[in-house]
């Protein structure tokens, strides 16, 4: 199944992010609580964990840009 | 929780032992420090538009990189560091690492008061900047206290004027004006003295301990290995370009290491795979200028 890796909301009234750095490859195989990608937002960066295991691919944002909360920055296929 | 007592004025060290205590320990913990005249840029910013890294290699001032966010910050013997680590509040919160210490400011005698998101400012300017990381659960809460600190010196190595010659992602740091809070004592004392005192306020009662040698050798490891390195503290730039009129140089760089430079619309290609470190590229600038002068100049244009 294919889910939507999402730009988290991490306080309360945060619009965006900066998604800073990816901490995989497209193609690579993630297990549940691996690192995704890192976010600064309000000179806090959060290491941001894969809810599940699977394939991510289909990455949608380039290190350096700015998301706004809630859009999708890559794709994870898993298993079920 | 538990103070790590710990005297080092060794930059890496010191955040090496935050990383520490981050990584390999599990109870909450805080630590007091004060480093030696160093910059100490954001996890993602690019020091070569953040940072005079020419003067501050003149001066023999180190440019080191951290693990949280946010801008460039001057560290001096008059400027006191504080580090909250703990279990992740559920939201990004700064007001858990704020108050208590603008209490202890207060309770010191200084008018502290909370300004915008995550700076503390006394009648009107900033004397404090802050910056978080989370990971695993862990969040490090810290920040500067701008004490006695050469104001001049970070004045002139952390506000670029000529940033927009540098186009780049990453970080941009917010300059603002700042004071020192030594001045606003009732009872003058020394750096030492007010970290003490801070100690005294924001431990009530915690533990204090010093690390086994064991633990003090994998600070320097890390040390060492990590914040001591050209790869962390450049090598981790993101990819720039930066023009400059006098001389005419143009150049692009990534990770550090410059990828195209052109003088006077020229390539030249002894430039290209150069490590932007000052010495690497001052041998460059010396081997193709007619003069010292020129080299001079043209090491300026660089950087």
């Amino acid at each position: 199944m294919k889910q939507q890796i999402l730009m988290p909301k991490l306080r309360p009234g945060m619009e965006k992010g900066v998604l800073c750095a990816w901490s995989v490859r497209p193609g690579e195989r993630v297990e549940k609580g691996d690192v995704l990608f890192e976010v600064e937002t309000d000179k806090v960066v959060s290491q941001i964990e894969a809810d599940d295991s699977g394939i991510v691919s289909g990455f949608l944002a380039d290190e350096g840009d700015e998301v706004a909360v809630g859009q999708p920055v890559a794709t994870l296929e898993t298993e079920q | 929780m538990i103070y790590i007592a710990n005297d080092s004025a060794d930059p890496a060290y010191n955040l090496a032992l935050e990383e520490f205590a981050f990584s390999e320990l599990s109870e909450d913990v805080l630590l007091l420090w004060i480093s030696a005249p160093s910059v100490v840029c954001g996890k993602f910013q690019n020091p070569y538009r953040e940072v005079d890294v020419l003067g501050a290699a003149r001066r023999g001032i180190p440019v080191l990189r951290r693990e949280s966010g946010g801008g460039a910050v001057y560290h001096d013997p008059g400027n006191i560091n504080y580090s909250f680590i703990r279990p992740a509040a559920p939201a990004l919160d700064y007001d858990r690492q704020l108050s208590p210490v603008i209490r202890a400011l207060n309770a010191l005698g200084i008018p502290a008061e909370r300004r915008g998101a995550s700076e503390i400012a006394a009648f009107g300017k900033k004397v404090s900047g802050s910056a978080q990381r989370q990971s695993k659960g862990r969040e490090l809460a810290h920040g500067t206290l701008l004490f006695d600190s050469d104001l001049e010196a970070l004045h002139e190595l952390t506000s670029r004027p000529d940033e927009q010659r540098t186009r780049s992602k990453g970080v941009k740091s917010q300059p603002s004006e700042v004071r020192n809070m030594r001045p606003l004592l009732p009872r003058d004392m020394g750096a030492r003295q007010f970290l003490e005192a801070l100690r005294g306020e924001l431990l009530r009662g915690g533990e204090t301990v010093r690390l086994n040698p064991e633990q003090d050798a994998r600070v320097r490891e890390t040390a060492r290995e990590k914040y001591e390195s050209w790869a962390w503290n450049f090598g981790r730039s993101p990819e720039f370009t930066r023009e400059s009129e006098r001389p005419p140089v143009s150049y692009a760089a990534k990770n550090g290491v410059i990828t195209a430079f052109s003088l006077g619309g020229r390539p030249v290609d002894a430039f290209v795979g150069a490590r932007l470190e000052v010495s690497e590229i001052e041998a460059v600038c010396r081997s193709i200028a007619d003069s010292p002068a020129d080299a001079e100049m043209l090491l300026s244009a660089i950087f």
